[in-house]
């Protein structure tokens, strides 16, 4: 009876099965479902396949992964809320969900779920067009200033890293400049190499390769020390120690959980990958590619979910970017 | 140089690399052939357990999948017109009549032919000039694709059938069908009226499979007394001479496919259409008239969809980005076996590159074979009373579009579209351009928006910087030249063929 | 086993031949052109509510367009459908005879039971049923192939793809476990 997974009929019916009771004592006890919010071949798809081998070893059953992607990560998302509360069906997601509420994009964000494990984050790096005269953020900014509305931003749409880390440096005086959005951030590095951007904010992991090729040009990183794998590239507070105040920032990628699965399953899940996780073989892949592996769970886990949320929800609304505001949200200011 | 020629034979003499190969395009061929298993879904479960692998293994079945799954797709299409793939979504447009003429086994053994030399023009491409290619792409503009999208679209004058208006309603609808869903620019609801499923869009695997495969299963329906025409199998594989004359039209729409391939935005479905319309207009005096079963409207689309695989591992290879959506699960894999694609890889390990191009040009040699083996079993299908034949392919587009994103409501969606298309032929409309405009609605209203956003909503800056870009014009010249001969002659030049 | 020849029906509308030009308007077809219409201006209103009217780069812009086209041609096509004279016979004839409005009706069942009866079950019957139906009889032939084709179906998607079909809930406790898996 266990070994059945229903789509819709499965919360009406369990209980009369008596089945939670049963699954609760050997979780897991058949494949569970790892459905990853964004496509194919994507940075959490990659960290998702990555880690999960590692994972199932641990957990002693298989995660079988599916992409569904679409709506900014809302349509997985909101399969796995649809889903029973039994731990069998785990959401692989990014940091989209959490400006859900504030873009109008879904009423469901990452409150609705339990961090498993929130497993890696990447540090954005602000790069240009290796023809272009700037060298550090400093010049790009005040080139910005200085020909308002001309200069061109590839950016990956409302919410995503590139518009955020634009309004931050927005937040400190006048930034007027043409953001043009583009279908991810390999499109984006796509259009800065052929000319037709003159720079965006790419996550480390993306762009990495290309600084190194010397096809883009890295003005600096979006952290407060420089990275290992971009060793040369000085931290944006070098130029401007305000921006201090809103680091570490950056896309990161976890596993989530319904917020109602039975506790036993979960403290399962959240051993299975912190064991995952610290395998050396996907923490070498993590920082190789330049990301930070975090392996965090539990409170510190939503700890840092809140202060990330607070953080761009509120930059996003000073700069009249947010479609409802964070205070109706109950989404508290930076402290 | 042997050193080269070393990597690109590993994959022929070792006997598993081999086997692997062997087996990836065999499979590739099957699921490329059945509707909603696609290979990109195929290449994802693939990297799930080739994980353990070593990264040659993993490349090699990949590979496989990659080549059969882009062919495969032409079986279903000639067969049922339900096209395996959106690549082969041409393919249907003259195979399928050509089925129904009894001639489902020329059909067969003639895309296979020409796969095999569309593939093998682009593996070529890929290892004389993947360099030059990757950089030519680069200089793609978002004006560029939105004329490319354009120039796509036109095509929708020569697909409409009895009249222009009712093709252009079934391109616009198309268009329109193609935006909803959550807007990839501003996050903005399109056509969703508030609920979630919507917000993905519509899949556009499901409208093809409506549109195509359940409303001609409905039209066919009508005809049940009637017995099925005869299957031609004597002979498969094209004499020598029918692939001399039709050599050189193949090798135009390879062209066409290695170009569109390797640009990033667009892959095989829009290399095939493209090709397609160019066989249309270039083509004097085909076969039959297009349509109806004309051999020149299956060669250019099935040379153009295998030439593109070739041009979507271009900019992967040299620039770690991917072709399509194909080769960014590629990409992803590279990455879990720890290596870095990038503008690096094919300089720090230039194995990888000539290990790809073996691989390649073995699974087309395999494609070869295995395209040309068991083709009467497939074109006696077609005999199969249809009393039994069209249960049969309801039940396969359900399943093929349900396993597209295990979602019912899309099976929903596409019997609904089942039955609009049954509406649309029964009145005298060509589905073709429905899917067309599904296809290049989306690439044509991004790469709009986003050029005009690019100039700060400036119409005049607009045609400043596209007259001062010579893709741009050489784009906009090609396009003046479609219109051009879309226009009808005057009867005397009409006449003296 | 045997299916019973049936008698030719109404006279088919030939689609595929583009060069053929049809001559008489069918069942249904000026409504239809109306729906179309009707369709166009809705595509229009919802580019009007997504600024399509206001700004060149606003998300509504190719919506506004497609819907404009889409409603000219729809003009275009009514009344071209206007000067063709009326085919004979009505609506249930021409357009959906019993096979088709029977068929589309049975898929439309098989889909509504799909998630509660699951996969398995649901297209057992259906395929038996309706491959009765359209043969006129032969239910051993009916059931042999519906069965083979599940099975069939089972192997490739479940089992070599792991696409997780539809299992049904409404049968759980009635049926034995093993059954629908």
């Amino acid at each position: 009876m266990m070994h059945r997974r229903t789509l819709l009929g499965g919360l009406a019916a369990a209980p009369l099965l008596g089945a939670t009771a049963a699954q609760a004592q050997a979780f897991p006890s058949r494949d569970l479902l790892g459905v990853i919010q964004w496509g194919a071949g994507g940075a959490t798809d990659v960290t998702g396949r990555a880690v999960t081998p590692h994972v199932e070893a641990a957990l002693g059953q298989k995660i079988v992964l599916q992409n569904r992607t679409g709506g900014t990560g809302a349509i997985g998302l909101t399969y796995v809320h649809g889903q029973p509360s039994d731990g069998y069906t785990l959401l692989y997601g990014a940091e989209n969900p959490l400006l859900y509420k504030v873009l109008n994009i879904s009423r469901l964000d990452y409150t609705d779920f339990t961090p498993i494990c929130l497993l890696a984050r990447s540090v954005p790096v602000i790069v240009a067009n290796k023809d272009k005269p700037w060298n550090t953020l400093k010049e790009l900014v005040e080139d910005v200033r200085r020909n308002p509305g001309r200069i061109r931003m590839a950016s990956t749409g409302p919410g995503g890293q590139a518009h955020v880390v634009s309004t931050m440096i927005g937040s400190m005086g006048p930034f007027r400049h043409i953001s043009v959005p583009f279908d991810g951030e390999g499109p984006g590095l796509t259009a800065i190499q052929g000319g037709h951007a003159d720079w965006m904010t790419v996550g480390s992991g993306a762009v990495a390769e290309h600084v190194r090729a010397g096809r883009v040009k890295a003005l600096a990183v979006f952290n407060e020390a420089p990275l290992p794998s971009l060793p040369n590239v000085p931290p944006a507070t070098a130029d401007y120690p305000e921006l201090a105040r809103l680091m570490p920032w950056g896309s990161f990628y976890g596993v989530w959980a319904k917020k109602d699965i039975p506790d036993a399953a979960r403290e399962k899940l959240v051993a299975a990958f912190r064991t995952g996780a610290a395998n050396p073989q996907f923490t070498q892949l993590m920082t190789g590619n330049g990301n930070v592996v975090m392996n965090t769970s539990g409170a510190e886990a939503e700890r840092f979910l809140a202060r990330w949320q607070s953080v761009t929800a509120w930059i996003l609304q000073e700069a009249g970017a947010a479609r409802t505001d964070p205070a109706t949200l109950n989404i508290p200011r930076p402290s | 140089m042997t050193e080269q020629l070393g990597y690109f034979l590993l994959s022929w003499l070792d006997p598993s690399l081999l086997l692997l190969t062997a087996a990836g395009t065999l499979a590739g061929i099957y699921i490329g052939a059945i509707p909603g298993l696609s290979v990109t879904m195929a290449a994802s479960i693939l990297i799930s357990f080739t994980f353990a692998w070593e990264v040659n293994d993993a490349l090699a079945l990949i590979a496989g999948v990659f080549t059969g799954g882009v062919y495969g797709g032409s079986r279903s299409a000639i067969l049922l017109n339900i096209p395996g793939a959106p690549a082969a979504i041409a393919t249907a447009l003259d195979g399928y009549p050509l089925a129904r003429r009894g001639e489902a086994g020329v059909a067969i053994g003639l895309s296979t032919v020409m796969s095999v030399i569309g593939g093998f023009v682009g593996i070529l491409a890929l290892a004389v000039a993947a360099p030059v290619i990757s950089d030519f792409a680069l200089l793609f503009a978002p004006r560029d694709y939105l004329l490319l999208a354009v120039m796509g679209l036109l095509l929708v004058g020569t697909m409409s059938g009895e009249s222009l208006a009712k093709g252009l309603f079934a391109g616009a609808l198309g268009v329109a069908l193609g935006m909803v869903g959550l807007d990839p620019m501003t996050a903005e609801n399109r056509f969703t009226f508030g609920t979630v499923q919507l917000m993905a869009g519509i899949p556009y695997i499901a409208a093809m499979i409506g549109f195509f495969g359940v409303s001609e299963a409905l039209v066919q329906l009508h005809r049940l007394g009637v017995k099925p025409v005869k299957q031609d199998v004597s002979r498969i594989i094209p004499p020598w001479h029918l692939v001399r004359k039709y050599l050189p039209l193949s090798l135009r729409s390879s062209l066409i496919g290695v170009v569109i391939g390797a640009l990033p935005g667009t892959g095989g479905d829009i290399a095939a259409l493209m090709a397609y319309d160019q066989a249309k207009r270039t083509v004097k005096n085909p076969s039959r008239p297009f349509g109806e079963g004309a051999y020149e409207g299956l060669i250019a689309p099935e040379s153009a969809n295998n030439a593109a695989v070739g041009g979507a591992y271009v900019p992967m290879l040299t620039l770690g980005i991917p072709g399509d959506a194909v080769t960014a699960v590629i990409i992803g894999a590279l990455f879990i076996h720890g290596l870095k694609p990038g503008p690096m890889l094919m300089i720090e390990t230039p194995h990888l590159f000539w290990f790809t191009v073996g691989n390649l040009t073995l699974a087309n040699i395999f494609l070869l074979v295995f395209g040309l083996t068991g083709i009467r079993a497939f074109a006696k299908l077609v005999e199969c009373p249809p009393a039994v034949l069209i249960p049969l392919i309801l039940v396969l587009s359900v399943v093929g579009t349900y396993s597209i994103q295990n979602s019912v409501v899309d099976v929903y969606f596409m019997l609904g579209f089942g039955i609009f298309g049954y509406l649309l032929k029964m009145y005298g409309f060509q589905v073709g351009p429905v899917i067309l405009g599904m296809i290049l609605g989306p690439l044509m209203d991004v790469s709009w928006r986003r050029a005009i956003i690019s100039v700060g909503d400036d119409l005049g800056f607009f045609l400043e910087e596209a007259l001062s870009s010579p893709l741009t014009l050489v784009l906009l010249a090609f396009m003046a030249f479609l219109l051009l001969s879309q226009v009808p002659r005057p009867d005397w030049l009409r006449r003296r063929r | 086993m045997t299916a019973r020849p049936r008698p030719g029906r109404a006279p088919f509308p030939r689609n595929h031949a583009m060069h053929e030009i049809r001559r008489q308007r069918e069942p249904g077809e000026t409504p239809f052109g109306f729906v179309l219409l009707l369709l166009s201006l809705g595509v229009m209103a919802e580019g009007h509510r997504l600024q399509g009217f206001e700004a060149l780069s606003a998300p509504g812009v190719v919506p506004v367009a497609a819907g404009a086209v889409m409603a000219l041609s729809a003009l275009v096509i009514i009344l071209g459908t206007r000067r063709l004279a009326p085919a004979p016979g009505g609506f249930a004839r021409r357009i959906a005879p019993r096979d088709v409005a029977l068929s589309v009706l049975m898929i439309a069942a098989y889909m509504a039971a799909l998630e509660p009866v699951g996969f398995h079950l649901a297209t057992l019957v259906f395929l038996a049923g309706i491959i009765l139906y359209l043969r006129r009889g032969g239910l051993g032939f009916a059931l042999a192939v519906s069965l083979a084709s599940v099975i069939a179906v089972h192997v490739v998607f479940r089992m070599v793809f792991t696409v997780v079909l539809p299992q049904g809930w409404l049968l759980r406790g009635i049926l034995p476990p093993g059954l629908l898996q």
